[in-house]
């Protein structure tokens, strides 16, 4: 008992925090593309484009390009970006941990932004050709951006337009036009409403104000969808679970929809099910008989939460359980902590595919049927290799785009890769980042930015941006307000700055973990290698440290746990999350934390040679039956 | 009569009963093993599956066709092997039409799908066989993907350093096939990082299953090459050319 309880506070000790440390991506990094009509491209940042479809995942670097069409952009916490016919937008900046910013350049076109919660004054920040537009409070906000000017509507809320010399600060029903750093005088909005804003009010009027009555806060955004496609039930000893209205019989998680290549993220799961962001980038599946799929919420984000196999010329995948582990459904009995080296191949929560139509658009047609699965018996699916995965990557950014055949790669060597895989560790093989800290695909126009010189107006602190604001406003002076000179940052040295990784990593500190056992979550999703020892005592002290989530949907406990998520981990360092690679494939990188910083990352060797699959033995056969 | 028939059924009843708590007796041990035994394999899912179902048949529209090797859409993760002629025409010719294939899978190499049969659909419900297995299949160019393991990724910076690529032996190398208006004039395209052309390798030979994935992934126009090096070129030739070295084409893949 003595040793049992040692072991535990050694655990806690030592490996916990190295548990919490490998946390995984900062949700916001990521933006949500939401609603698609008509003809909308993305580009990005390995100047590949594509025709944009609903649940694309939007980061830094992409430039979203509208044609004949409109798009939603979610950035989460009920933030919007809505782009009219003919716009571009690029997305210069999106935060890596809290308290960062977002940072837009809308190139040309017009857009509304819809910010609902903003955790800081100037969290979002828009930079066109002629002016910068910080936000400062929660609201509706129009940019139109022609070739000679940019007009700034506040619709609701408040901003600070920033020009060449001045800034001003724009009120509710406020409008203003710049033009190449040139500030006009404010005035107010016409009444005069074109399609697009009855556009944008249509996209309001759906945004059903959501209860929190099974989500965590922050996933709260989704109730509605969530309840729009499926149904929650009370399932024990999950709490609260989603089951999804499906019509097909072969439905299974991760199996409509398509694997897209991010080099900040890795694959990454575009479900085709409109209601399958949330779902499938947060939380697990699980499965019993009677019942079908459901889905358990957490808050973490990830790419995939699933587990990869691989066996001769084919690649497969399940969800992740709840354990983190892969399921297993077989004779209508649901593992939910599978351990064996080998994948059972007539497993019900497998897909399996021949390994160059991983990136197939629509992976249900290229995947393997149940009886053609079966028929693979000579096979054995084995825990893949992230190398192995990431070898493909090299291909897609070199193939033409298949959703768009018209449009023409803007970049036509893609061959950098291998030049900046040779030099790579296998540590730093983890799910392929871009070697290149910046989108090397387009560059800031230093030209277009320098009129407004939008560095002028670094960040303050929140508490010098409030006195500073007080004085405007007590002043009575909005226009030509002048801004320290001595705060000013030349671009260029402000970009280098956003992405040194020294910086970032510092930033990343103040990770903060979310509701629901989050803890739970982040330690047991990022295992550093299934064949380590460490890994085995990770598990354990995982499932004896946190019992089992429990959602109620009283709002007491809501706010009991809205107010568990405000305490701060002490010195977190972010790691890329791993959980949507196979463990097995994961370096132990939780002997040497500061090793990874995820700006450094590049795609792995693909002229390393595969060397088959290390699947762990220690923990073979070991099988806990729900 | 009536009595005494009366006492023997019911001891013949009373017989029955005790027999039937006998066997409950001894059933009730057994059966309890029995819900053990199958409890504690049902905590461990069978690794292997309990009767493996085969694939007969296939039906759909022939998207790619070369050499013996068919391409159908509905034949999910495999490449259809036909082993012989058809009875009329070529393979190329199925391309486009629909066909139903009945065949089997090859047990060492799981993602081939040989052809037992081929019927090619002449109107609604008319099938015609126009082929029919009578050889045992030959895999000459099979390129089995446990092979790529054996195979080094060729790393050219330059084409006057023939170090580079002699005496490799099986390399792989990531390029552009250009066909020209024959075999004999095939090249293998080699970029430099910045997307310009480095040099290329003059293809001796390719493999039918090298040129049918080509085709097959027609929506990428670069691949791994796999090779077996040959001769290098002279180095005059070289600089004039940029052709490297001639290599055998053994297959052509997107990893």
């Amino acid at each position: 008992m003595r040793h049992k309880i040692a072991r535990l506070v050694f655990l806690s000790l030592f490996i916990a925090p190295l548990l919490i440390a490998q946390e995984g991506y900062y949700r916001y990094q990521f933006a949500r593309l939401k609603y698609v009509q008509g003809d909308v491209i993305l580009q990005t940042a390995e100047s590949t484009e594509e025709a944009a479809e609903v649940n694309f995942v939007l980061s830094e670097g992409n430039l979203l390009i509208t044609r004949d069409g409109r798009a939603e952009v979610s950035f989460g916490r009920g933030n919007d970006l809505r782009l009219d016919n003919w716009t571009k937008v690029e997305f210069l900046k999106m935060p890596k941990s809290e308290g960062e910013k977002t940072s837009l350049k809308i190139i040309e076109g017009s857009v509304y932004l819809r910010l609902k919660n903003l955790n800081q004054e100037k969290e979002y920040e828009i930079h066109t050709a002629d002016a910068s537009f910080y936000i400062l409070e929660a609201g509706l906000y129009r940019l139109d951006v022609s070739s000679l000017d940019t007009q700034i509507s506040v619709l609701e809320g408040a901003g600070e337009v920033a020009g060449d010399e001045q800034s001003v600060i724009l009120e509710r029903g406020e409008r203003l036009l710049a033009s190449r750093g040139d500030l006009g005088s404010t005035g107010r909005i016409r009444d005069e409403r074109d399609s697009f804003a009855s556009w944008n009010e249509d996209r309001e009027a759906r945004e059903i104000k959501a209860s929190s009555r099974y989500l965590p806060p922050e996933l709260t955004e989704y109730e509605a969808e969530l309840e729009a496609h499926g149904r929650w039930i009370y399932e024990r000893p999950w709490g609260y679970v989603w089951v999804p209205i499906v019509i097909y019989s072969d439905w299974r998680p991760y199996y409509y929809g398509r694997w897209v290549w991010y080099p900040l993220i890795g694959w990454t799961w575009i479900p085709y099910e409109p209601w399958g962001w949330c779902v499938f980038h947060f939380g697990r599946w699980h499965w019993r008989f009677g019942l079908g799929w459901y889905w358990i919420p957490t808050v973490h984000w990830g790419p995939a939460w699933v587990y990869w196999w691989s066996a001769y010329d084919y690649y497969g995948w399940v969800p992740l359980s709840y354990y983190n582990r892969p399921v297993v459904i077989i004779n209508n009995i649901f593992y939910d902590r599978y351990y064996d080296s080998v994948y059972p191949l007539h497993s019900k929560a497998l897909t399996v595919v021949r390994k160059d139509q991983l990136m197939a658009p629509k992976i249900h047609e290229v995947a393997l049927r149940e009886s053609q699965i079966v028929s693979l018996s000579s096979i054995s699916l084995r825990a893949a290799r992230s190398e192995e995965l990431n070898s493909l990557v090299r291909v897609q950014s070199g193939r033409p785009s298949l959703s768009s055949q018209s449009i023409t790669r803007v970049k036509a060597g893609s061959l950098t890769w291998s030049e900046e895989n040779r030099g790579l560790k296998k540590d730093n093989v983890i799910r392929g980042v871009s070697s290149s800290p910046w989108p090397s695909r387009q560059p800031i126009d230093s030209t277009q930015l320098r009129p407004i010189n939008s560095s002028k107006f670094s960040p303050l602190n929140p508490q010098e941006r409030n006195s500073e604001r007080k004085i405007r406003k007590d002043s009575g002076s909005l226009s030509g307000v002048k801004v320290d000179p001595t705060r000013a940052q030349p671009q260029k040295k402000e970009r280098e700055m956003e992405v040194s990784p020294s910086s970032s990593r510092k930033e990343e500190d103040n990770l903060r973990p979310s509701r629901l056992s989050s803890s739970r979550e982040s330690g047991l999703a990022s295992f550093s290698s299934r064949s380590s020892p460490l890994n085995y005592l990770r598990t354990k002290l995982a499932e004896r440290t946190y019992p089992s989530r429990n959602i109620r949907p009283s709002p007491s406990s809501i706010n009991k746990s809205s107010d568990s998520s405000s305490w701060r981990l002490p010195s977190v360092t972010r790691l890329p999350s791993v959980t949507s690679l196979p463990q097995s494939s994961v370096p132990s990188f939780s002997s040497r934390p500061g090793s990874l910083s995820p700006l450094k990352l590049s795609p792995p060797s693909i002229s390393s040679k595969p060397t088959g699959s290390s699947a762990s033995s220690s923990s073979a056969g070991r099988i806990k039956k729900k | 009569m009536i009595w005494r028939n009366s006492i023997q059924v019911n001891k013949l009843g009373l017989k029955r009963k005790s027999l039937v708590k006998a066997a409950l007796i001894l059933a009730i041990p057994i059966v309890f093993t029995l819900l053990v035994v199958s409890c504690k394999q049902a905590e461990k899912p069978p690794t292997e599956p309990a009767a493996p179902a085969e694939i007969h048949e296939f039906t759909g529209k022939v998207k790619v066709a070369w050499g013996k090797y068919l391409y159908l859409p509905e034949a999910q993760g495999f490449d259809i092997v036909v082993e012989g002629n058809l009875e009329s025409g070529s393979l190329a010719d199925l391309v486009d039409k629909e066909i139903r294939v009945k065949g089997n899978l090859v047990k060492d190499e799981p993602s081939l799908f040989v052809a037992d049969s081929i019927e090619l659909k002449e109107g609604e419900n008319q099938w015609r066989t126009i082929f029919t297995r009578t050889a045992e299949v030959k895999l000459t160019d099979f390129f089995d993907p446990d092979e790529r393991n054996n195979y080094v990724a060729l790393n050219i910076t330059n084409i006057n350093k023939p170090a580079e690529w002699e005496g490799k032996g099986k390399v792989k190398v990531y390029g552009q096939l250009i066909q020209g208006q024959s075999p004999a004039d095939y090249r293998i395209v080699l970029f430099d990082s910045k997307g310009k052309e480095l040099a290329k390798i003059i293809v001796d030979n390719i493999t039918d299953y090298a040129l049918y994935y080509v085709k097959k992934l027609r929506l990428y126009n670069r691949f791994w090459f796999y090779l077996n090096v040959k001769d290098t070129v002279e180095p005059k030739t070289r600089i004039k050319t940029k052709e490297i070295f001639r290599a055998d084409v053994v297959f052509a893949g997107l990893y």
